[in-house]
């Protein structure tokens, strides 16, 4: 942090920690938190570059893991016709 | 080249495939076929293995379609088969080594505090010219370099963590759904699934706060 940014004893001012923060982002970004537990995260959050941060970045590995692996593995047009026969002839020994 | 026709799921095709039709199947094959292919190629990066696994899956099909319903997409009861063959092809190799992602995981102070503060993520845009730089022509992968930085991530992670994080994550399998595939509990999907994604975040790290850095 730099000397404009808060003190640690600051950001843990409500007795919520980056640990703590870490440990339930999941619940945070599920909506599955109560309104006061929202709120201390908020709180945190507001006072936390790091925590920011970490928070952003894990959305955003998140959404990368979704939409890079998607267009990745986008179907080919066409099954390889090699594969398309394997198939056909395995059904073959299927009464 | 032979010239397929859309293959439409109607009560005729449906009486036929049931019926054990191979021609009807095989229509079934070549349409759904690219698509399933891709769902195998995102759980096993060996094309070899992906193929394989699309075969089972077909293979399955073929001998359960009397129990299929209709009430659900065909495509989506097809997703379900092709996800199941891709995890017993997992299950049935020599699994690799569980290594730990322990060094992946932020680490903090006794007080609870980052030891080491997180720094801001880069734009994508940039993140993407800066792996680009310095690639000679043809480098480009499926998907250009990020899809690759993130591929090559992903199956850097140990098989337990890396199938939550499919299934969960691009799959968009529930909780439930993901526990009941993977036969693991609830809680243990959720856990797997916060430090799997801890531990990716980790990995693409440096990719977006140095640009030019190549994993």
């Amino acid at each position: 942090m730099t000397s404009q940014e808060p003190s640690k004893q600051q950001v843990s001012g409500k007795g919520i920690t980056c640990r703590d923060l870490i440990g339930s982002l999941m619940d945070y970004l599920d909506s599955v938190m109560t309104a006061d537990e929202i709120a201390t995260v908020q709180e945190h959050l507001a006072l936390c570059p790091s925590c920011r941060n970490y928070l952003e970045s894990y959305v955003q590995t998140v959404r990368l893991t979704r939409t890079e692996l998607r267009k990745a593995d986008a179907p080919p047009p066409v099954l390889p016709e090699e594969l398309a026969q394997r198939i056909r002839k395995s059904l073959d020994g299927v009464e | 080249m032979s010239i397929q026709k859309p293959f439409v799921l109607d009560a005729d095709h449906l009486g036929r495939l049931r019926a054990g039709d191979k021609d009807t199947f095989t229509q079934l094959v070549h349409e759904h076929g690219p698509r399933m292919l891709a769902f195998a190629r995102r759980f096993l990066p060996r094309d070899q293995d992906a193929e394989d696994a699309l075969q089972d899956a077909f293979l399955s099909a073929y001998r359960s379609i009397r129990n299929f319903d209709g009430r659900s997409q065909l495509s989506t009861w097809l997703h379900r088969i092709t996800i199941n063959a891709c995890l017993m092809r997992i299950r049935s190799r020599k699994r690799r080594p569980e290594v730990s992602i322990e060094a992946l995981l932020p680490s903090f102070l006794p007080d609870g505090h980052q030891i080491r503060d997180t720094p801001a993520w880069g734009a994508e845009s940039n993140v993407e010219s800066g792996l680009g730089a310095g690639l000679g022509a043809g480098s480009q992968s499926r998907g250009g370099r990020m899809a690759e930085v993130v591929r090559e991530s992903l199956d850097g992670l140990p098989d337990s963590y890396r199938e939550v994080l499919l299934l969960r994550d691009v799959e968009e399998f529930s909780t439930e759904e993901t526990a009941e595939a993977l036969g693991i509990t609830k809680d243990a999907v959720k856990t797997r699934l916060h430090r799997a994604r801890q531990a990716l975040r980790a990995m693409l790290e440096p990719s977006f706060c140095n640009p030019g850095y190549e994993p």
